[in-house]
């Protein structure tokens, strides 16, 4: 680019300085406006919870791998070694029957809770 | 803060950002507008559109432009549509000949930077060239837009770009001389 052409260049550009439009002052609240009533209604949406103990199938499957755990001790321990086993476990019984119950009485009630706010909203 | 957190914090749903941008781009963003459309209400309807429009797709900016580029194509597309019609800006022969600026004008418009009504005079003669001529000036003069900037807001070949600045440009001087000396018949 020659000197002349620089020269008519700059001054070209000092001429256009300034020279942008000024919209009204309203302009900014309209776009607002527009651009509040264009956003997506915000809208509740129940997420069921996929935890394997809350579904049936992860229920199914716990009480399978304790029936084979059961078989498995009542078939493969020679019966000298399960009255071995059996009667120490016999002293533990109502321990575990209470954890048991509180267990399955927790995720019941958990269910529960979900199911009646569901029905709430 | 800079444009790139208002655009991340627009995403994540926050107006406030968003606002930052209208208020970064709403006057460039109508000046391309008048300049295409030459009328002040339509030209703020199109901003609007415009803002709208540019906030349901920023989602899919990837900064892999100007932010500036890539919504100033959409401010002059929307404007396009007012307008209805749809390729204002012929694409003209091209490596055509084509005069340069005289000393003449040169010298007169030098004589313009000096006076206080400049941006008035400047204003009224953007007014006068075609809707062409007066965007090209804006963009390269005024916002300092490159050619491949302009190429990606219009669409336009480089060469034709290029063609149609030396064009308007010398539009520009020669009108800036008629109203030159339209005022000194007028004192006399």
């Amino acid at each position: 680019m020659d000197t002349e052409e620089q020269k008519i260049e700059q001054l070209t550009r000092k001429l256009m300085e300034s020279t942008a439009e000024r919209p009204s002052s309203a302009l900014l609240g309209k776009i607002m406006g527009e651009v509040r009533k264009s956003q997506p209604s915000i809208r509740r949406i129940y997420i069921p919870n996929k935890s394997v103990f809350s579904t049936p199938i992860g229920g199914l499957l716990i009480y399978i791998l304790l029936a084979i755990i059961g078989l498995f001790l009542f078939y493969y321990i020679p019966p000298e070694q399960s009255e071995s086993v059996l009667i120490p476990l016999k002293a533990y019984f109502p321990l575990i029957l209470t954890v048991g119950g509180c267990i399955s009485l927790f995720f019941f009630l958990t269910k529960l809770e979900r199911w009646l706010h569901m029905k709430m909203k | 803060m800079d444009e790139r957190k208002w655009i991340e914090q627009t995403l994540a749903g926050d107006t406030r950002s968003f606002s930052c941008l209208v208020v970064k781009y709403e006057k460039m963003a109508f000046t391309i507008a008048f300049r295409i459309l030459n009328n002040r209400e339509e030209a703020e309807e199109v901003v609007q559109d415009a803002f709208v429009k540019m906030y349901r797709a920023l989602s899919g900016f990837q900064f892999d432009s100007k932010f500036s580029t890539w919504f100033y194509r959409i401010v002059y597309r929307t404007a396009l549509s007012a307008r209805k019609e749809q390729r204002p800006f012929l694409r003209i022969e091209e490596g055509k000949g084509y005069e340069q600026v005289t000393t003449d004008e040169a010298d007169t418009a030098s004589g313009v930077l000096e006076r206080k009504d400049r941006q008035l005079i400047i204003k009224q003669l953007l007014g006068r060239l075609s809707a062409d001529d007066s965007l090209m000036l804006t963009l390269f003069y005024l916002e300092e837009c490159s050619i491949d900037e302009i190429h990606t807001i219009t669409g336009l070949t480089q060469t034709n770009i290029k063609t149609k600045l030396f064009r308007a440009r010398k539009r520009f001087y020669e009108e800036l001389q008629k109203t030159m000396q339209q005022e000194t018949n007028d004192i006399r």
